[in-house]
C-alpha cells in the first residue's frame, strides 16, 4: 500500500514538474483505472494528488523568498491557512472526479 | 444509471472542474493554474540571468548588474548592445511595457474582459489615434511601400513586408531603424525563452501571454509619453466657461501668462522676433457655444511638472558643469523609468566609445534622460498646448460627409473591432466602434456616444451624432522623437546636441544641456503651431480652413539660451519667456513660477563664491520650501481673522503657529503647519472658484481637481480682491471672491475665515482627537505609489502612505500620487563623470523581487545611489554580477 502510494506520488510529482497543473487529472484517472474499488480509487488518488501539491508547497515555503507569498496572500485577501486549504482542496476535487472517471472507464473497458 | 452514462458524467465533471479552475472568473485569476505550486505564482521570480545566453549576438557582450540591479551593458557593436538592452529590460519590465503599449493601442479589453471603464478607455485610445500616430512616426524611419503606386502599408517594423511591397528605410534614419529592430529582437528573445512557469506574475493573474515586441510598439510608447505630457487640453473647459459666463471670465481664469513670472529664458535678447506671423487673424472671431464635460483628456490637472537646471563650470567648486533633472510624473509601481548604461564602439565613429547612461522608459531603446562621455541632458515638460478641438458640421444630405470650405467632404471611416475577452463563465465578444476622421482636423474623439453611457454600453452605433468634436494634435503627425534621442545619445558637443533637437517634436520639452567643456544650455523645444492669439483657447469651428494650423515656430526661433551671464539655466514648467517680450503667441497652461523662483534663488545662493557642488544640487531637488505660502500667507493671516477666532484658544494657537511658520514655510513630513496650509488652500479654492462649476440644480458640473484655475489666480484675487471681477452681458459686476451660490456678498475676510474654519474641521475629522501638533503632514497628505493596474486588490503590489515631505509648490514637488519620478545629478568632468540618481521604485518589475521597490525609502528621505557610471575601457573595474556572452 505504502509502496504503491509512494510510486504514485513520485510519478505524479515528476509529471507535475514537467506539465501544466491539469496533468494531475491524468494521474487521478490512471489511479482510478488501476484501483479495485471506487472507494480505493478516491482514497489513493486524493492522497497522491494532495501529497504532491502539499509537498511542493511546503518545499516552496522553505526554499523561496517569503516576499511573493506574503504579497499574494494580501492580493487574494487570504490567510496562509486558507491558501494551504485551497491548495489541498483543488487536488482533492480533481482527485475525486478523475479517479471516479478512471474507475468507471475501467468498468466500461471490462464490460 | 448504467456504466457508460456514469463514465460520461464523471468525464463531464472532470472537464468542468478543469474549465473552472483553469480559466479566470471575472477579476479573479484562474485559481488552480495560479496556485499550482509547480508552475503558478510561486515561480515568478527574478529570472533575468536565465537563458540570457540565447541572445542572438554577433560579438561578445559583457553585462554587469551592480549592487542596485542596474545593468551596465558592454558590447562590441551597437546592434548587440541594443539587442542586449531589449533582453535585459524585458527581463525586468516585460509586463509593464506590454501593458502600457496595449493600453494606448486600445487593446485592454482583450486581456481584461468586459469592464465598462476598460472598454471606455479602449474606445477613447482608438479614437485618439495613438496607433495611427505611431505608424506615421515609424513610416518616417522605415515603411513597406508598393513601388508601383508609392502607397505604403500598415507595418509593425519587424515582420516581412506583404507581397508586392518592399521595405524602404529612410537613409537619414538607418541607424535608428537598426536600433529599433535589434531592441525588438532582444525583447523577443526573452519572450521566446518564457513559459507559463517563468512568465511575470501579472500575466498569471490576468491569464494571458505576451505578444511579440516590434518597433511599432516602441513608437506607441513614445506617443503614450506625448499623451501623458501634452494630452492636456483646456479647450472644452475654456469654451464651457466662456459660454456659461463670458470671454472676460474665461480669460482671467485660464491665462497663458502666469502672474509674477520668472521665465525660463533669462535674457530677452536671446529670443528671436517672430519671422512668420500667423495670417488672416480675426480679433473677435466666432466660436461654437458648447458646454461639454468630457473627462477623456486631462484638463487642468497640475500634477505633472518637472525641474531641471545646469550650472556653468565657472560657477562650480570643481570647475565642471553640473546638471540636475527631476521629472515629476504620476507615480506607479513599476516605476515609469528604468536606469541603464549602454557601451559599445560608436557606430558613427568606431575610434571612440559610446558610453551612455541614464533613464529610459521600458520599451524604448537608448536613454531618454542621461549623459555620455561628453554631454548630459534632461527634460522638463514645456506645457505648451499642441492640440485643438474643432466642431465638425455634418453634411445634412450625406451624414458620411462633413462641410469644409463650403464643400461636402467625406470622412475617412474606420471600423474598430474591440475584442472583449471571455472567461470561465462567458464567451468572448466583439464591440465595433465607428471612427470618423477628418482630413484637416483630426479624428472625431467626442461625440454623443462618449457622452451617453447607456447607448454606449448597449453598443448602439452613434455615428450620426449631434456633437462632433475633432481633435487635431501634433502627436498625430509623423514625428521623430526616437531619432532625436538616438542622436542625443551619440552627441559629443553642443552643436551635435542641437542638431539632435531638430528631430524632436512632441511633447514640447525644456531640454537642459551641459558638457565636459563647461557649456550649459536650455532649449524650449518641440513643434509649436503658429496660431492667432486666443484661437487655440476655444473649441473652434471646423467647417473651414480658417482655424487650421499647418505651420510651426521655426526651430531656430524657439526660446533657447547658451551660457547665459547669470551662470545657470533652469526650468520648472513656467512660461518660457518674459511676459512682456514680443514673441509668437505661446498657448499653454504653464505653471505659475513659484517653484521656478525658489529654484532660481537657491541657484543664485549656490553659485555665490562660484563654489556650487553636487551637495547643493541635492539640497535644491529635495527642498521643501513653499514660496507660494510665503506670498499668500501674509494676506490670509490678517488682523480680521485673528479677531474672528479670538474666542477659540486652539484656533488662536494655530494662528500663532502659522504666523511663526510663514517666514519659512517648509513642508516637512513631521510638521503640522503644512497640513493646515494644504487644507486651507483647498477650501479657499472651493470657496472662491467652486460656484463657477455648479449647474442650475446646484450640482457640480466639473470635477474640481481637474478644472480649478492654477494657484496664481487665487493669490491674485486674495491680494487684490477689489480689483478682480467679471462683468456679465448685462453689465453686472461680480467679484471673483464672492460666492454666488449664497444670497449675501462675501468679502475676502469672510472667505478666508469660512475656509479656515472648514479646513480645521476637515482636519479634525481626519485626525479624530489628536492634538493639533500631531496633525503631521505625512499623515494628512503622504504619497501612495500604486501598482499600474488601478484596482485595490493590487494594493498588495503597491507602497501606500509613504511619509514624504515636499509640496506641489516646492522644488521637491511631492503630491499624493505625483512626484519626482527620477532625480538625477551629474558632474561633467573630462574623463571622470560622476552621476547619482534615484527614483521611487526599483529596477525589477517583479513584486516578488527585492529590487521591486528598494529605492523608495532612499527617495523618500532625499538620498541617492551612485549610478556607477563606468566607461568601456574600465569595465573590468565595475563590481557586480557579471555575465559574459560569447559570440554566436
Amino acid at each position: 500500500m505504502k509502496t504503491k502510494i509512494s510510486i504514485y506520488i513520485v510519478i505524479t510529482y515528476i509529471l507535475a514538474s514537467l506539465f501544466p497543473w491539469w496533468i494531475i487529472t491524468f494521474s487521478g484517472t490512471l489511479i482510478g483505472f488501476i484501483s479495485k474499488t471506487s472507494k480505493q480509487a478516491i482514497l489513493d488518488s486524493c492522497i497522491t494528488l494532495v501529497s504532491v501539491w502539499f509537498l511542493k508547497l511546503i518545499l516552496n515555503f522553505f526554499i523561496l523568498d517569503y516576499l511573493i507569498i506574503h504579497k499574494i496572500k494580501e492580493f487574494l485577501g487570504l490567510s496562509s491557512f486558507m491558501i494551504i486549504f485551497i491548495s489541498i482542496l483543488i487536488p482533492s476535487v480533481i482527485g475525486i472526479f478523475s479517479s471516479l472517471f478512471g474507475h468507471q472507464l475501467k468498468k466500461v473497458s471490462e464490460s | 444509471m448504467n456504466t457508460t452514462l456514469k463514465t460520461l458524467l464523471y468525464f463531464f465533471l472532470v472537464c468542468v472542474s478543469i474549465h473552472f479552475l483553469n480559466n479566470k472568473i471575472g477579476p479573479y485569476p484562474p485559481i488552480a493554474k495560479f496556485l499550482d505550486p509547480f508552475n503558478g505564482y510561486i515561480n515568478s521570480n527574478d529570472n533575468k540571468k536565465n537563458n540570457i545566453s540565447k541572445i542572438q549576438n554577433e560579438d561578445s557582450i559583457e553585462i554587469v548588474w551592480d549592487e542596485n540591479g542596474i545593468p551596465h551593458i558592454f558590447a562590441e557593436n551597437e546592434k548587440d548592445m541594443y539587442m542586449a538592452q531589449g533582453y535585459v529590460v524585458a527581463s525586468d519590465r516585460l509586463w509593464q511595457m506590454d501593458f502600457i503599449s496595449r493600453l494606448h493601442a486600445g487593446k485592454l479589453s482583450e486581456i481584461i474582459g468586459f469592464d465598462e471603464q476598460v472598454l471606455k478607455s479602449d474606445r477613447f485610445m482608438r479614437r485618439l489615434g495613438i496607433v495611427d500616430g505611431a505608424k506615421a512616426s515609424l513610416s518616417t524611419i522605415a515603411k513597406c511601400i508598393n513601388p508601383q503606386n508609392d502607397i505604403f502599408k500598415d507595418w509593425d517594423g519587424l515582420s516581412e513586408c506583404p507581397d508586392g511591397y518592399l521595405r524602404h528605410i529612410n537613409h537619414d534614419h538607418v541607424n535608428v531603424y537598426n536600433m529599433l529592430v535589434a531592441y525588438s529582437k532582444g525583447v523577443n528573445n526573452y519572450i521566446q525563452n518564457l513559459d507559463w512557469s517563468t512568465i511575470p506574475i501579472e500575466y498569471k493573474i490576468l491569464d494571458y501571454h505576451p505578444e511579440e515586441w516590434s518597433p511599432l510598439k516602441t513608437c506607441i510608447l513614445l506617443k503614450a509619453m506625448s499623451l501623458d505630457l501634452s494630452g492636456r487640453n483646456t479647450d472644452l473647459l475654456y469654451t464651457s466657461i466662456a459660454t456659461k459666463y463670458n470671454e472676460m471670465a474665461a480669460k482671467f481664469l485660464y491665462p497663458e501668462k502666469p502672474y509674477k513670472n520668472d521665465p525660463i529664458i533669462s535674457e530677452g535678447k536671446s529670443i528671436s522676433k517672430p519671422s512668420q506671423l500667423p495670417k488672416n487673424c480675426v480679433e473677435n472671431f466666432k466660436y461654437p457655444d458648447i458646454a461639454v464635460n468630457f473627462d477623456g483628456l486631462k484638463m487642468n490637472n497640475p500634477g505633472i511638472g518637472s525641474n531641471n537646471w545646469a550650472i556653468h563650470k565657472d560657477f562650480t567648486k570643481n570647475k565642471n558643469s553640473i546638471l540636475a533633472n527631476d521629472p515629476h510624473l504620476g507615480l506607479n509601481l513599476p516605476n515609469v523609468w528604468y536606469v541603464i548604461q549602454l557601451s559599445s564602439p560608436d557606430i558613427n565613429n568606431p575610434q571612440q566609445y559610446l558610453d551612455v547612461m541614464g533613464a529610459t522608459i521600458p520599451g524604448a531603446p537608448g536613454v531618454l534622460s542621461g549623459f555620455n562621455n561628453y554631454i548630459a541632458w534632461g527634460e522638463t515638460n514645456g506645457e505648451d498646448d499642441v492640440s485643438d478641438f474643432y466642431q465638425i458640421e455634418i453634411d445634412p444630405k450625406n451624414k458620411n460627409n462633413y462641410i469644409y470650405d463650403g464643400k461636402s467632404t467625406p470622412f475617412i471611416i474606420k471600423e474598430e473591432k474591440i475584442i472583449i475577452r471571455g472567461d470561465a463563465l462567458s464567451f468572448p465578444k466583439i464591440f465595433i466602434d465607428t471612427i470618423k476622421i477628418t482630413k484637416n482636423h483630426g479624428p472625431i474623439i467626442v461625440d454623443s456616444s462618449n457622452l451617453d453611457m447607456a447607448k454606449f454600453n448597449q453598443g448602439i452605433s452613434t455615428i450620426y451624432s449631434d456633437i462632433n468634436l475633432a481633435f487635431k494634435w501634433v502627436a498625430h503627425q509623423p514625428t521623430t522623437e526616437i531619432t532625436a534621442f538616438y542622436k542625443m545619445n551619440h552627441a559629443t558637443n553642443y552643436s551635435e546636441f542641437k542638431n539632435a533637437l531638430e528631430y524632436y517634436h512632441c511633447p514640447v520639452q525644456n531640454f537642459v544641456y551641459a558638457d565636459i567643456k563647461g557649456n550649459i544650455a536650455m532649449h524650449h523645444n518641440g513643434k509649436i503651431p503658429i496660431r492667432c492669439e486666443n484661437y487655440n483657447k476655444h473649441v473652434l469651428y471646423g467647417n473651414s480652413s480658417q482655424f487650421v494650423w499647418n505651420e510651426f515656430i521655426p526651430f531656430d526661433e524657439l526660446p533657447n539660451e547658451l551660457n547665459p551671464k547669470r551662470g545657470f539655466v533652469s526650468s520648472a514648467n513656467q512660461y518660457p519667456i518674459p511676459n512682456e517680450v514680443d514673441y509668437y503667441y505661446l498657448p499653454g497652461v504653464y505653471w505659475p513660477a513659484h517653484r521656478a523662483n525658489r529654484i532660481n534663488n537657491m541657484l543664485y545662493e549656490s553659485i555665490q563664491g562660484r563654489v556650487a557642488t553636487i551637495e547643493n544640487m541635492k539640497n535644491i531637488q529635495n527642498d521643501n520650501f513653499n514660496k507660494y505660502a510665503k506670498d499668500i500667507l501674509p494676506y490670509l493671516l490678517s488682523q480680521e481673522l485673528q479677531s474672528q477666532i479670538k474666542n477659540d484658544s486652539m484656533l488662536i494657537s494655530i494662528y500663532k503657529s502659522l504666523e511663526n511658520w510663514k517666514d519659512n514655510p517648509i513642508h516637512n513630513a513631521n510638521m503640522f503647519e503644512p497640513t493646515i496650509f494644504d487644507a486651507w488652500y483647498e477650501e479657499l479654492n472651493i470657496n472662491v472658484w467652486g460656484d463657477l462649476f455648479i449647474d442650475e440644480n446646484g450640482n457640480k458640473d466639473f470635477d474640481y481637481y481637474k478644472v480649478l484655475p492654477l494657484y496664481d489666480r487665487l493669490l491674485k484675487v486674495i491680494e487684490n480682491p477689489d480689483q478682480y471681477f467679471w462683468i456679465d452681458d448685462e453689465n453686472n459686476k461680480t467679484f471673483w471672491i464672492d460666492d454666488e451660490t449664497t444670497a449675501q456678498v462675501e468679502t475676502v475676510e469672510d472667505i478666508i475665515y469660512i475656509s479656515f474654519i472648514k479646513a480645521i474641521n476637515k482636519i479634525k475629522k481626519i485626525f479624530s482627537n489628536k492634538d493639533y501638533t500631531q496633525w503631521h503632514y505625512s499623515d494628512y497628505r503622504g504619497t501612495s505609489i500604486h501598482h499600474i493596474l488601478p484596482n485595490s486588490r493590487f494594493d498588495a503590489f503597491s507602497r501606500l502612505n509613504i511619509p514624504t515631505s515636499g509640496s506641489r509648490w516646492s522644488p521637491n514637488a511631492m503630491q499624493n500620487k505625483f512626484g519626482p519620478s527620477w532625480r538625477y545629478i551629474v558632474e561633467m568632468q573630462e574623463d571622470s563623470i560622476y552621476a547619482i540618481g534615484i527614483y521611487p521604485g526599483g529596477q525589477s518589475g517583479n513584486p516578488g523581487s527585492k529590487n521591486y521597490d528598494n529605492f523608495i525609502d532612499k527617495w523618500t528621505y532625499g538620498e541617492y545611489i551612485d549610478l556607477n557610471y563606468t566607461n568601456f575601457e574600465n569595465k573590468s573595474k565595475l563590481k557586480g554580477v557579471r555575465i559574459i556572452l560569447d559570440e554566436n
